[in-house]
């Protein structure tokens, strides 16, 4: 009988689910100062990008990433990296941010809390927000093409405004 | 019944009126078993499905645990995860299920490893790969200073649901932790007591982190056994320091361990392993796994971007356990990435190591991936892997052949042919794996995966845990949704 109640409960829940607001958060950043999501969000669009130093596409991700933070900045977009790194790789996060010239500012989710707030489940995930911290863009995974279809999600919504 | 009416009301009525609702569900169905194993066609299924519910500063939440098996006293339901949440400028508090690490996890460490389903060749029953503690946690935070207590009892995940509460989380730990901040400084000191059947034992630790100049990070962290209620040695410490730095297009990382009797009651700690985690198979199946009750070693790694598109990673890395016998390991890693013209990536790699505990000597393993646009930027990627190595009475080869056809960015679909020679895994000259994987993310929040044919299994390392997986021969299927 339980099992049944529960069911019915997730069927209400699954009805009523809608898009995840991000709340403000605060981490360090790779230079150890405690960053805020208010004081980094864009005007109009912020790309939070969730990646570690032990994923492959997510190293693959980064270069698009630059490039997006370049074109897009003018425009109210801003990018946040969120560096899932635990023990074993956090010491990686600060050189190779700063060998790769990343243009945005990363921070580091040590303790996995906003990967478990967002239930970010594969890395790296990419989530667009909008300027009510409304997530309008959720995409798992990263292959050269995503590029283009992040680009095209990136100016409708800018289009939308 | 009027309870659970109103319960399910409740649901649907706060979300509307108050607070979101949201959450995530992975349900993983195999038909197959592990490989010479009866019955070859066993079916099992097994969901996990994470509701959260947020409200102004509050956030609650739930993870359900199913499982279905044909084998006897395997399926289960479990209410895995239960927790009530508070954050604000000043304050978090945690009560239920939480995640938390002290320092950089010589005392303290809970974690959850995304997409991972465990299964035991003991229990079979399988169940989703995190430890976390069940108790309370809450954390003064203000400009100069941050204060941590917290009480729980973490959770031992060898175990699967199917067993007690008490044989599932036998031990329990108390600790408070206070950080003093000074402009890029951070000065941590943390007390734990952990108490199980066997002892109470208090531990101590210190830390100190920060940026000594705008491109130089630094971490040290020191703790040690100070209070225990067995006569026992009091030889009992771990010394954890990692620097990094950059120059321009040159970075890396150095780092330091010495672990002695440091494996804190059925391992609620994890301190840093300064070795590599590599995301390659015949690498990722070879990594040494750490040994907190002695270890000592050394990590270098060097990046190096000579251009846009192009990084050269090296990795260096010594070890050396001692249980009586010293065993020694070493590593030497390199690797080359570039992204050529026409959407072209290659990606090679070579690496030698020498691993005393596993007695493999000359261990050479080797491979390369390449990717290419073919017609209508349909995608194809290569990739080779060759391992090598020596153990005492045998030469021992490993090789990976895997291709993936991307057709969408939509769609995957990648046939893979694993083979090697080890005795300790065949009796006959060499023994092949063959399989295919299918990936389509058919819309934002649902994902589809197939697995068909036969898996390698042995060990696997992801997000630097470290953990055995079962090999399988059959299908499997599985399917995220997010909501």
């Amino acid at each position: 009988m339980l099992k049944y109640f529960i069911q019915i409960c997730l069927v209400f829940v699954v009805i009523n689910a809608n898009a995840q607001i991000i709340k403000n958060f605060k981490l360090e950043d790779t230079q150890s100062v405690t960053q805020e999501y208010n004081a980094l969000k864009g005007e109009k669009l912020t790309i939070i990008d969730f990646w570690a130093t032990w994923c492959k596409p997510c190293l693959k991700a980064i270069p698009e990433l630059i490039k997006l933070q370049d074109e897009y900045k003018s425009k109210g977009v801003n990018l946040i990296g969120i560096s899932c790194d635990g023990p074993r790789s956090v010491s990686k996060v600060a050189p190779l941010v700063q060998t790769l010239g990343v243009n945005y500012p990363v921070l580091l989710d040590f303790n996995n809390d906003l990967l478990r707030d967002y239930n970010i489940s594969n890395l790296p995930t990419l989530l667009i927000v909008n300027s009510a911290n409304k997530v309008v863009y959720f995409h798992e995974g990263f292959n050269s093409e995503d590029a283009i279809e992040i680009r095209k999600k990136l100016e409708a919504l800018l289009n939308e405004k | 019944m009027l309870t659970k009416y109103f319960i399910a009301s409740f649901i649907l009525v706060s979300n509307l009126v108050f607070g979101q609702i949201s959450g995530n569900t992975v349900t993983e169905y195999q038909h197959g078993n592990l490989p010479e194993t009866k019955p070859q066609n066993l079916n099992t299924i097994y969901n996990r499905t994470i509701i959260q519910y947020n409200w102004k500063n509050f956030k609650a939440f739930t993870m359900l645990e199913t499982f279905g098996s044909q084998l006897d006293r395997r399926s289960y339901f479990s209410p895995s995860q239960l927790g009530l949440y508070y954050s604000s400028s000043r304050f978090d508090v945690k009560l239920g299920n939480y995640f938390e690490t002290i320092g950089r996890g010589n005392l303290l460490r809970s974690f959850e490893i995304p997409s991972s389903i465990l299964e035991d060749r003991g229990f079979r029953a399988r169940t989703y790969f995190f430890r976390d503690i069940l108790g309370g946690m809450f954390k003064y935070k203000s400009k100069y200073i941050d204060i941590k207590l917290l009480t729980g009892k973490p959770l031992d995940n060898l175990y699967p649901p199917t067993l007690s509460f008490e044989v599932r989380r036998p031990e329990t730990v108390s600790a408070i932790n206070t950080e003093l901040k000074y402009k890029k400084l951070k000065l941590g000191t943390a007390l734990m007591l952990h108490q199980n059947i066997v002892a109470d034992r208090t531990y101590l630790s210190n830390y100190l982190s920060g940026t000594l100049f705008k491109n130089v990070q630094f971490f040290t962290e020191f703790s040690n056994l100070v209070n225990s209620s067995l006569p026992e040695t009091k030889n009992t410490y771990a010394f954890y320091s990692g620097i990094n730095f950059s120059k321009g297009k040159l970075g890396g990382s150095f780092e330091v361990k010495d672990y002695k009797n440091f494996l804190i009651g059925a391992g609620v700690n994890q301190p840093p392993a300064v070795v590599r985690e590599h995301t390659y198979r015949v690498l990722n199946r070879s990594i040494h796994v750490l040994q907190p009750s002695n270890e000592r070693g050394v990590q270098l790694e060097l990046f190096y971007e000579p251009k846009l598109g192009q990084t050269i990673t090296f990795n260096q890395t010594l070890n050396e356990n001692d249980f009586g016998v010293k065993y020694q390991y070493s590593e030497t890693f390199a690797e080359y990435n570039i992204d050529l013209q026409n959407d072209k990536n290659l990606k090679t790699f070579i690496d030698f190591a020498n691993d005393g505990i596993k007695q493999e000597k000359q261990r050479i393993s080797t491979g390369a991936q390449y990717e290419f646009a073919i017609y209508k930027k349909q995608k194809i990627r290569l990739e080779i892997e060759f391992q090598t190595l020596n153990r005492p009475t045998e030469n021992v080869q490993n090789q990976v052949y895997a291709f993936t056809y991307r057709p969408t960015n939509k769609l995957s679909i990648s046939p893979v042919v694993e083979i090697s020679n080890d005795p300790f895994i065949t009796q006959s000259s060499q023994k092949y794996w063959f399989g295919a994987y299918a990936k389509y993310n058919a819309t934002s929040k649902i994902n589809l995966q197939l697995f068909a044919g036969k898996r390698r299994g042995g060990p696997s390392c992801n997000a630097g845990i470290c953990y055995e997986v079962l090999d399988f021969e059959g299908v499997e299927a599985r399917m995220n949704i997010r909501f």
